[in-house]
This record gives C-alpha cells, structure tokens and sequence, in this order.
C-alpha cells in the first residue's frame, strides 16, 4: 500500500503509533460500564411494567432486550477477561467449594434470561460434592455454555456435575438439534477462531482457556463437545483437575 | 442447601462511593426483605457508622473513590475490631479490580461479588455465608475469648466428620497454631493442604511457619517464589522483607519494599517500613519520598503520629536541609495541636537541627526543653529514646545521652531490630564501637539478671527468683519479657508453696501490662492459662 502525502500520511502515521489492543480493551471497558446502565435501565423498566398489562408482544419484547443485552455483556467480558490472562499472571483464585452452590448460582443466573425463550432449566449435583476451582472462571466457562444451550435448545437444559477419572466434570446438556460437525471436530481449540465469518468460535475458545487455567500437579483442565447425552441434543462438558 | 435467612433482622452496611450504585444496592437488599439499611460513601463515614452500630452485612465496593480503598478499610476494621467475628462483610467489585481482591491472602473479605450481580445471586452468597459462620461460631467464640487451646480442640473435633469448610478448618486451626507457637503443627497443617492442592495461602503459611522457627533463608526464598507466581500478593513482599532483614540483608529487604510500595502506593505502614530500611541503608532519597508519600496520603486520616513527622525531619538533618527538618517538625505541632508526644519529638528534632547548622546555643535550648519533656512522659514512644541520645552525644552530654540508651535497651534487651537501629544511631554519629558496648553491656545486665532468677529457682529458691525478678520489673517495667518471667516465677512459686494474695495480685498486674501491649504474645497466653490452673487448683475460679 502506497500511503498518501500529506496531512493524511500524518494521520496514518499517528494512527500506526496507537497500541490497538489496549485502546480496545479500554474501550470494551467503557461499553461495558454503558451496557450496565442500559440493562439496568431495562430491568427498573420491566420491574414497572410488571403490574401494567403491556401486552404479551411487548413482555416478549422486553425479554428478548434482556437476553441479547445479556449476551453483549457477557461476550464483552469474555474479551475483556482473554485480554487479562494474555497481559498476565492472572490470580487463580482456587479455593474447596461445594459443587451444588455453584449450579445453584448458575441456574439462578440463566432464570432471567428464560422469559425470552421457552425454554426451562434444571440442575443438580450430589450432596456434599465439592472440589478445588476458581469460581469466576468456572462460571464464566459454563455460562458460555449455557448460552449457547439457550440459543439452540427445543424446551430444556439441564446442568450436571459427576467425578470422572478424578476430574470434576460439569456438563451443560440441552435437547436441540446438537453442535454441528466443524464445531465438534474443533471447537474450543485457537486454530478454530475464525476472524472473518460472524460465528468468531471466541466463546467455546474462552471455555477452554477458563478450563486449562486449572490445574492440579501434571493434570490439567479441558472441555469436551459432543452430541446426544441424557436430551439428545448438544452436551458441554467441563472437566477440572 | 442453605438456611433461608430473616433479612428483616439484619443490620446491613452498604459502602460505595458511587450515588446511583448505593441507591441500586439498597434497591436489591430491599428486594430481600432487608429494612435496615445505612449507607457510607467513603471510608470514613463508614468507620463512623460502624464505631457506633453492629451490623451484620456489610457490602463494601473496593473501589471507594480518592480514599481508602476497600481493602484498606477492611484491614483497618479488621485491625481495630470494629466487627464481630459472625459479621459477613462481603467486597463488591467492577471487574477491572477483581484481580486486586482476589489478591489479599491473609486479610480476605468473607467473599466477593463481581459487578454486575443480580439480587438472587446475592441472596444465595449471603445465605451460605451465614450458614458458614453459624459453624464456625464455637470456634470465633472461643477465639474471642483467647482461649486458643480450645478453639484447637473444637477445630480437631470439627475436622473428624468430612464437609466442605475441611479446607477452611485446616486454614484455621494452622493459623491458631501459629498464634500459639505450634509452629511444627502448623507447618505439617500447610504441608497437608498443599498435598491436595498448590494454593497461595497455605504457600504462605508454609513459610511463615519456617521464619517462625528461624528458618529465614528457606522462608524468603518461598515468599520470593509466591510473589514471582503471584505478583499482586502484597503481604509476600512485606513477609519477604521482613526475612531477608532478619538474615541481615537490608539492602534485599528494601528491594523488596520498593516493589510492593510502587504497587500499592497508599499503603502507610508499608511506606513507613521502606523509609526506615532505606534510611538504615543510608538511601536518603528513596527515604525522604516514602515519609513524605506517608505524610501525604495520610492527611487527614488517624493514621499519622508525630513519630512520621520526626521521620521525615530526621531525614533532612542528615541531608542538610535544615530549614526544612525545622518547618516539617512545625507542621507536627500544628497537626497534633502541641500534644504532649508532638512537643517531645518537635523538641528533640529540632535540637538535631539547630546542631547541625552550628547553632549550638539553640540547640541546647531544646534538647533542655526535650529532656523535661522526655522525663514527665510515662510512655516513651519508642524511636524518640535514640533521637534524643544522639542530641546529647553531639551537644557533648556523654553521660546523658549514654543513660537513655541503656535505660531504652534494658527494656529492650532481646528486641534485635531496636539494637540495631541503636547501632545505626551511633554508626551515624561516627561511634559505631563505643555505641555497640553501651548495647552490648546494657542488654548483658538483663541478660545476667534473667539468669540470675533461672538459676535460683532451679536451686530451689523460688522466693529469691521472684523478689529478684520483681525489683526488676520496678526498674525495667516496659520490659516486657522480664514483667513476663516475673509473673511466671510468681506463679511457679505458688504452685509450690501455695497461695499468696499480694503475688497473685502482682501477676494479674504483670498480665494485664503485656495484655494490652501485645494481646497476642504467646508467653502472655501460655501463662493466663496457667493462671488460670494455679487459681483452680487453690479454689479459686476464674
């Protein structure tokens, strides 16, 4: 590329000096602060609306602005926390915690978003279950799942936790049509991130980051894709160390 | 499955600076049912609101504006036990300082919560929370009570059934341990948690455990390694310091200041101990900035004392800059409107630096002043003692300036760090070798003394050890391992030959002195304890 004379070679010049990566991360910060207000704005909104009778098409309305300003906020955090481990270290923040409180925490974080969709969810784990992990980046590996659950399921979801081979497995299992076959073949993996369609692939990628950030001696934390499980449809699973 | 908790009976606490987030997070624990509802917009306002309420909850965002941070707030409510131990105090946080709050290691909130949350993950968190402390009540009351050997106990007891707080119980009964001087249970405890899981803390317990036992090498080397794998620890860099000090490295010991004070700059007590290892390594520069920054930030806080201000003024002596010793020293006296510790150390400085400019006549004129001052104070402050030693030696008062010395090193005889700022001292005044006998005789005469008792109650002459140590406890009353061993003599004696009314009087005395110096001195617990055994075993209930 030849650059231009003049004053637009100046621009150009200038603008090559910007550190990309960091005026993005920064401003993804702002967007996401702005988004907040917006999605709070949204909730006192819905929460008047409440005893009014607005109309089932305008409840559906408001429940579809929740879910996909949900999703903004939560695909923004996901940039904004790939971001943070690429600048690193980043503080693991391992600690013993019973399994059943944090499905209970992530149902009770996806039931707002279900009044967009028909769609119900469900969760369980064994009593008195618990296991090393690092709440936050746990929760933000199944979320992402759980969205993608939201996006493709016919009615249900339903979250899990089993030990498997001295792994801690979390699985997000729904009843829609299944992970379509690229994806299962290499989804999670960074040879997967596609810049240039409109499906980027940065969620599962996240997952498996959230996932691999665990670890335990040798043994390391993954996630797995595959299709049929307890509904038939995709199933998610995280395995942590 | 948690425990629905009453919200209605809750006193809770909400700390943001941000108007709009204390109004939404009212909103949300109205939602909850919650009624009593204070809110605090910075760090102040809220250890108003807490010296004259207990509360329950407390969310408090870490980010507080220009002031204190929530951190910061914390350990100083921590530090000055504002809260019961069943009190939750939960850390709210933006996600951009997350990774600041998952940092603190040793004072941790009870939990936090990431920005934005919704009003029933909140609920879930407080829920568990409570449900957390209702098991751990036995063992804070207990803890409340100091009565540490059976917080043990329930911890062992607590530990045999399998349940998620395992972790957490180990954490605590170590931590106990360590209170207690058990440090090779303690380390075996950390040992156990690290076989299941490499985790920070317990890395840190580890070598805390090993410094304890004069380990220093293999501790700093440990606490090296935590801050190389998590460089926002803050408490490993102090705990670094503090090891390569007690090896004798300053010069490491500052290094590793420097970095924890330019990650955390408000952090005053850190500040404080970088200016005072830089000025032991003679750096007056990295000095000079650390009690000014201390100074600085700690405007208009609780946080200063006169004894910064000397800090700061003893630095510009050395460097010359004597007007300014003089106008830092003045700022003292207005902020500590002519406090009787503010005149001391104003006097004192101010004799130093009329001395260095030539002003001889002046000079003695304070240190007189400094000298009354010095003699009507019954609590010295510590640093002091030496400022107004090294006046006396340069204004030619040998003999003065010598009996200040010994008197502050005989109430400090096995305190190493006082030595060797005593030693500094003298190096600074060019006598180094004369400065080094004043200590070393000074402490010897303790030394001999605290044999002396040893010997005669192994000889069987328990009356002769105690008279012996409880003149010495008239003379050497800030001592506090002498006012320690006295009460321990007296409460041997009895143990032997029975009651004695005015001892026993003399060893509570004794107990309550180191009590309120030191709650946490382990000699101090050891012997309540056996108090407590001598008293029953005359009748007596305590």
């Amino acid at each position: 590329m030849t650059l231009p004379a003049g004053p637009q070679r100046d621009v150009a010049r200038e603008l090559g000096a910007i550190d990309f990566t960091a005026l993005f991360a920064a401003q993804v910060h702002d967007l996401k602060n702005l988004l907040f207000l917006v999605l709070s704005t949204l909730d006192e909104t819905v929460s008047e609306c409440s005893g009014a009778d607005i109309g089932k098409e305008a409840e559906g309305r408001l429940a579809l602005l929740k879910y996909n300003g949900q999703l903004i906020n939560d695909k923004l955090i996901q940039m904004l926390s790939l971001y943070r481990f690429n600048r690193g270290p980043y503080p693991v923040d391992i600690a013993y915690r019973p399994v059943a409180d944090l499905i209970d925490e992530l149902v009770a974080e996806a039931m707002p978003l279900l009044a967009a969709k028909s769609i119900t969810i469900s969760g369980s784990a064994q009593p008195g279950l618990c296991w090393f992990f690092d709440r936050n980046l746990v929760a933000g590996a199944v979320n992402n799942a759980i969205h993608n659950a939201l996006d493709c399921a016919g009615s249900q979801i339903r979250l899990g936790a089993t030990i498997e081979d001295g792994y801690l497995a979390l699985r997000v299992e729904d009843d829609g049509p299944g992970f379509p076959q690229e994806v299962l073949a290499n989804g999670g993996s960074a040879e997967s991130l596609n810049m240039s369609g409109n499906k980027t692939g940065l969620g599962l990628y996240f997952s498996s980051v959230c996932a691999r950030l665990h670890t335990n001696g040798e043994k390391s934390g993954r996630i797995t894709l595959g299709n049929g499980g307890n509904l038939g449809g995709a199933v998610f699973t995280l395995f942590l160390p | 499955m948690s425990e629905p908790i009453n919200f209605q009976e809750k006193n809770f606490l909400v700390i943001d600076d941000g108007p709009g987030m204390r109004a939404s997070l009212r909103t949300t624990i109205s939602a909850l049912g919650g009624i009593r509802i204070d809110m605090a917009g910075n760090g102040i306002e809220a250890v108003n609101r807490l010296e004259q309420r207990a509360y329950d909850i407390i969310l408090c965002d870490y980010d507080l504006g220009g002031g204190k941070d929530g951190q910061q707030l914390l350990e100083e409510i921590k530090c000055r036990k504002l809260v019961k131990h069943s009190a939750i105090f939960m850390m709210v946080t933006a996600e951009q300082s997350y990774e600041k709050v998952v940092s603190a290691v040793e004072l941790a909130p009870d939990d936090y919560l990431v920005k934005p949350f919704t009003g029933e993950v909140l609920r879930l968190r407080l829920e568990r929370l409570a449900q957390k402390k209702a098991y751990f009540a036995p063992v804070y009351e207990l803890m409340d009570r100091q009565d540490y050997r059976q917080a043990i106990q329930v911890c062992d007891e607590l530990l045999k059934t399998p349940n998620q707080h395992l972790v957490d119980l180990m954490r605590m009964k170590a931590e106990i341990c360590m209170l207690l001087g058990d440090y090779v249970i303690a380390k075996a405890l950390y040992e156990q948690v690290l076989a299941m899981r490499e985790i920070p803390w317990a890395r840190m317990g580890l070598a805390k455990s090993m410094f304890k036992q004069n380990n220093f090498s293999e501790a700093a080397e440990i606490f090296r390694q935590v801050t190389e794998a998590n460089p926002n620890y803050m408490e490993a860099y102090d705990w670094l310091a503090k090891s390569y000090s007690a090896t004798g490295d300053e010069k490491a010991a500052q290094q590793a200041l420097m970095v924890a004070a330019g990650k955390s700059p408000r952090m005053l007590q850190r500040r404080k101990l970088l200016g005072v290892a830089a000025y032991q390594n003679d750096d007056l520069e990295t000095a000079q900035d650390a009690f000014e920054a201390v100074l600085e930030f700690g405007k208009n806080s609780a946080l200063t004392s006169p004894e910064d201000y000397a800090n700061l003024s003893r630095v510009f002596i050395d460097k010359g800059s004597c007007d300014q010793a003089l106008s830092v020293m003045k700022n003292a006296r207005k902020a500590f409107k002519n406090s009787p510790e503010v005149l001391l150390h104003g006097a004192v400085m101010d004799s130093l630096a009329y001395q260095k400019t030539g002003d001889t006549k002046a000079a003695e004129a304070e240190l007189k002043k400094a000298l009354e001052y010095f003699h009507d104070c019954d609590n010295k402050p510590g640093g002091v003692s030496l400022d107004i030693a090294r006046a006396c030696f340069q204004l030619g008062d040998e003999e003065t300036g010598k009996e200040i010395v010994q008197d502050f090193i005989k109430n400090n005889h096995d305190d190493q760090k006082i030595h060797r700022h005593a030693e500094d001292m003298f190096r600074k005044i060019g006598l180094e070798d004369k400065g080094k006998e004043i200590i070393r005789d000074s402490s010897r005469v303790v030394i001999a003394l605290n044999n002396q008792a040893v010997r005669m109650a192994q000889a069987g002459d328990l009356k002769g050890s105690v008279d012996l140590l409880m003149q010495a406890v008239s003379e050497y009353q800030e001592n506090t391992v002498i006012v320690l061993n006295a009460a321990h003599a007296i409460l041997a004696y009895m143990q032997k030959q029975g009651w004695d009314e005015e001892l026993s009087q003399a060893a509570k005395r004794y107990l309550a002195t180191v009590k309120h110096r030191d709650p946490d001195n382990q000699k101090y617990l050891m012997l309540s304890d056996l108090y407590k055994d001598v008293s029953q075993q005359h009748g007596f209930t305590v």
